[in-house]
């Protein structure tokens, strides 16, 4: 068996920061003082490594932690892979890499492939990413892996991937949850099948022998047999009392103590909030209670939240003398047990709620500067701090949009809900961005009005006015208003702070503008737009040179895009953007530019394509277009009822749109053109055929034979053959002549104009 | 789902002090129970609190909810 060894920094510590992995809830907290072993219990645990689930199933205080922690550190020869839960954890990207950097911890082998798989398929836990982790998983031997707190973290899809797990998984692998409500995980089904290992509250009641051996760890003496069973009785073994029971009792007269104790009916919360507080001297207590709002503590995070110096050795002191305090193997980060987190909380509130989102903001800017952005929020949150909780999220939007973790924004967000937050203008251009990412589009533009409603000049961390970022914003992706983005446009283009921004507003203007059918505006505008736009923003670029290859190419002259396509297309992959929206454009563009180059068939796989990226996205001028470009193909290919049912599906979303441009009248001269009785050749003699009018069109698009033949998928020889044909019912006798007849007959009721898509 | 009049019934005896701890909710104490009492606005809300109660390691024994003023119906036990 490989020894385990330290786990190697570089790529995989850059998809653990990526994913908020904290290091310290990979592993068990130290033992608390005076714990009692439960060899029995212990038996039952192992007992589970056959079965598909292990569950610790109890209330808060009744020792889950603590015996699962025993037997992790008992149990020297089992391979464990802990990982304490939060209520962050419930985000599917974050709990599987905390699952797996914990078997990695021990394994280094697990991760190499399943990580990259998470990033790359967030959405596809359970068949993209858990089979390559059960094949890394198999090749390690046997592994446990324990999940703490799992209550916390559960939700409906997360569930999901846990049965898929407990499943799946390869059979030398030990799944245990611990958690304080059963977790809605097929576990009737399970215990049924006797595929269940499971350990419920009336399991850790202490009894009577575990009672003496825990009082005595405790360094309680002076106990009689007695004592300890009203104490027990009163209690019914359930060690949260018992442990604040062994706090308070007085030395030197426990009897009157256990008799208000096991007479009394008062809440064990309640001796947490006075009677243990009470212990202790003030300043100890004036800081527990502000160090409540952390769910981690450390002494340096102590001391900032607090305003004070040295809380390391206080914490220290707190986990000695047992106060429900533990701390991590390396002795650096602490939690309180959380019954005495609860009531510190009500405490605080309760004795100095104005001092509540002060101690919250100093934890979020310590978080911040420690580089910990995702805790840095949730605290800025709390505190109530929207310019700080704003500029975070924003911070952090588009990043966790790209690695499948915009359930956490969506949950920032979501939180930020209370009036200020609500109507803060920032706030509302951040929420439009994740509408944006999440293909939103209206509720984008919805939110940006909202922005506008801000001071026009308020910078962002980058240093870019309010009004510009929401119009540029509007400009590019408000694609269901075509007249309102262009509008937006201008704004973007006049007010920009640099050329480079400028460039990207013009970017935008022209994509308005193509899709208004003003192509001639549109491509001057566009080659300005590329001359401008930065290098360093290849998504920008693409937009630009996508737009200006397709109103080029509606114009029908060979576009400057052409030889930048194929890179740009490239540069999209190499960030993960293939399948974005600039991505779908560059498709289009390059469809735009097999059409001209003759080759329709790679065209119409362009535009497919182009249309897959999309159609999972909400009906926009763009989806319309690239079924109005692939209608005109199809047309050229002769097949003319793929055309239409391209055009019926373009109106589908037509439809929809409030302001689509000029799509709607190219819809309906398509339309016409393929309805419209094509004029025979009957002036000139016999009439052509359907397939001699398809090798007619595609010559005079100006293919050659062979292409012909490719394109319509018959052979060479047939071209030449449909061709010598046509030439004699034209009474042409050359290519040339045939071809101009032939034009004179294709001339439909509209003519050609230049605003049309595609040559008529 | 409208608001509703809310009472629950914990085991033991909560101090005054958590008073303020539910949501608008009063607290009394009588034969070694503590009573909660009063508007919560709908069931996620009925929810929330129950967790809370959870999370505090307090036994609920009952609680009753009744549609607010306005509507006919009865209380259902849980």
């Amino acid at each position: 068996m490989p020894r385990p060894t330290d786990p190697p920094a570089g790529r995989r510590s850059t998809d653990r920061a990526h994913a908020g992995v904290i290091e310290t809830k990979l592993a068990p907290h130290r033992l608390p003082h005076g714990s009692v072993s439960r060899p029995a219990l212990l038996e039952q645990l192992r007992h589970g490594r056959d079965r598909a689930l292990t569950l610790v199933s109890a209330p808060a205080g009744f020792g889950k932690t603590t015996l699962l922690t025993e037997w992790v550190t008992t149990d020297r020869e089992r391979v464990f892979a802990w990982v304490t839960l939060d209520a962050s954890d419930a985000e599917p990207v974050r709990l599987w890499t905390n699952v797996i950097a914990s078997v990695a911890a021990r394994r280094l082998s697990v991760g190499v492939g399943s990580l990259p798989a998470l990033r790359t398929n967030p959405d596809r836990v359970a068949d993209a990413v858990l089979p390559i982790l059960f094949d890394e998983l198999a090749a390690v031997g046997e592994v446990v892996v324990i999940l703490d707190d799992f209550h916390l973290a559960s939700n409906s899809v997360v569930n999901a991937q846990v049965e898929a797990f407990l499943r799946y998984r390869p059979a030398q692998v030990q799944l245990v949850i611990a958690t304080r409500a059963d977790p809605s995980l097929g576990v009737a089904r399970l215990r049924a099948s006797g595929e269940l290992v499971e350990i419920r509250a009336d399991s850790l009641r202490f009894d009577e022998s575990e009672l003496a051996s825990f009082f005595d760890g405790m360094g309680v003496k002076g106990l009689t047999p007695s004592d300890q069973r009203r104490l027990a009785e009163r209690t019914g073994g359930w060690p949260a009392p018992l442990r604040l029971a062994a706090l308070l009792i007085p030395a030197d007269d426990p009897a009157s103590f256990i008799d208000s104790f096991t007479g009394g009916s008062r809440q064990v919360v309640d001796y947490l909030t006075r009677d243990v507080l009470d212990l202790l001297e003030p300043q100890t207590r004036d800081f527990l209670l502000q160090v409540s709002v952390l769910s981690r503590l450390s002494g340096a995070l102590c001391d900032a939240v607090v305003d004070t110096t040295g809380s390391g050795a206080v914490l220290a002191d707190l986990e000695r003398s047992n106060l429900f305090v533990s701390v991590d193997s390396a002795g650096e980060w602490y939690q309180e047990h959380q019954l005495f987190a609860e009531a510190l909380r009500l405490e605080l509130a309760r004795t100095r709620p104005e001092l509540v989102p002060v101690l919250h903001r100093r934890a979020a800017a310590w978080f911040e500067a420690a580089g910990d952005r995702e805790t840095a929020t949730d605290h800025a949150i709390a505190a109530r701090d929207v310019p700080t909780a704003s500029r975070l999220v924003a911070a952090q939007v588009q990043l966790m949009a790209s690695t499948g973790r915009a359930s956490t924004t969506r949950r920032w967000l979501c939180a930020l809900s209370w009036p200020e937050a609500e109507r803060d203008p920032e706030l509302a251009f951040v929420r439009a961005v994740a509408a944006s990412l999440d293909n939103r589009v209206d509720l984008a533009i919805g939110y940006l009005d909202l922005a506008r409603t801000g001071p026009p000049d308020q910078m962002d961390a980058a240093g870019l006015p309010l009004a510009f970022r929401a119009d540029f914003m509007e400009s590019l992706v408000g694609v269901t208003q075509v007249g309102r983005a262009e509008a937006a446009g201008l704004r973007a283009v006049a007010s920009a702070p640099s050329s480079g921004w400028e460039g990207i507003a013009l970017a935008g203007v022209g994509q308005a503008l193509y899709l208004q059918g003003r192509t001639s505006e549109a491509v001057d505008v566009l080659r300005r737009a590329i001359g401008q736009i930065p290098d360093a923003n290849p998504i920008m670029l693409a937009i630009g040179f996508a737009n200006l290859g397709l109103a080029e190419s509606a114009l029908d002259v060979p576009s400057r895009a052409d030889p930048k396509l194929d890179e740009l297309a490239g540069q999209l992959s190499a960030i993960g953007a293939e399948r974005s929206p600039a991505g779908a454009l560059v498709h289009l563009a390059l469809g735009e530019r097999d059409r001209r180059n003759g080759d329709l068939r790679g065209a119409a796989d362009q535009f497919g394509l182009t249309i897959e990226i999309l159609g999972a996205g909400p009906r926009t001028a763009w989806l319309a277009n690239a079924y109005l470009l692939l209608a005109a193909v199809h047309r050229d290919l002769g097949d003319p009822a793929a055309a239409m049912a391209d055009i019926d599906h373009a109106n589908e979303t037509l439809d929809r749109l409030p302001d689509a441009g000029n799509l709607r009248d190219r819809s309906a001269r398509l339309a016409e053109q393929l309805v419209a009785p094509v004029r025979r050749a009957s002036e000139f003699g016999e009439q052509l055929t359907d397939r001699e009018m398809d090798v007619l069109r595609l010559a005079a698009a100006g293919l050659g034979q062979r292409q012909i033949a490719g394109q319509l998928f018959i052979s060479y020889n047939t071209v030449k053959s449909h061709l010598k044909t046509s030439y004699r019912k034209l009474g042409a006798t050359s290519r040339d002549e045939a071809v101009a007849k032939f034009a004179l007959l294709e001339v439909g009721p509209n003519g050609i104009d230049g605003s049309a898509a595609s040559p008529g | 789902m409208g608001p509703l009049a809310c009472t629950i019934v914990v085991s033991g005896e909560l101090d005054q002090r958590f008073g303020a701890a539910f949501e608008g909710l009063e607290l009394s104490v009588a034969d070694g129970m503590t009573r909660l009492d009063g508007p919560l606005a709908d069931q996620a809300q009925l929810q929330g609190v129950l967790h809370q109660l959870f999370d505090l390691g307090l036994d609920v024994v009952s609680f009753t909810t009744v549609p607010a003023i306005g509507e006919v119906g009865g209380a259902s036990s849980a």
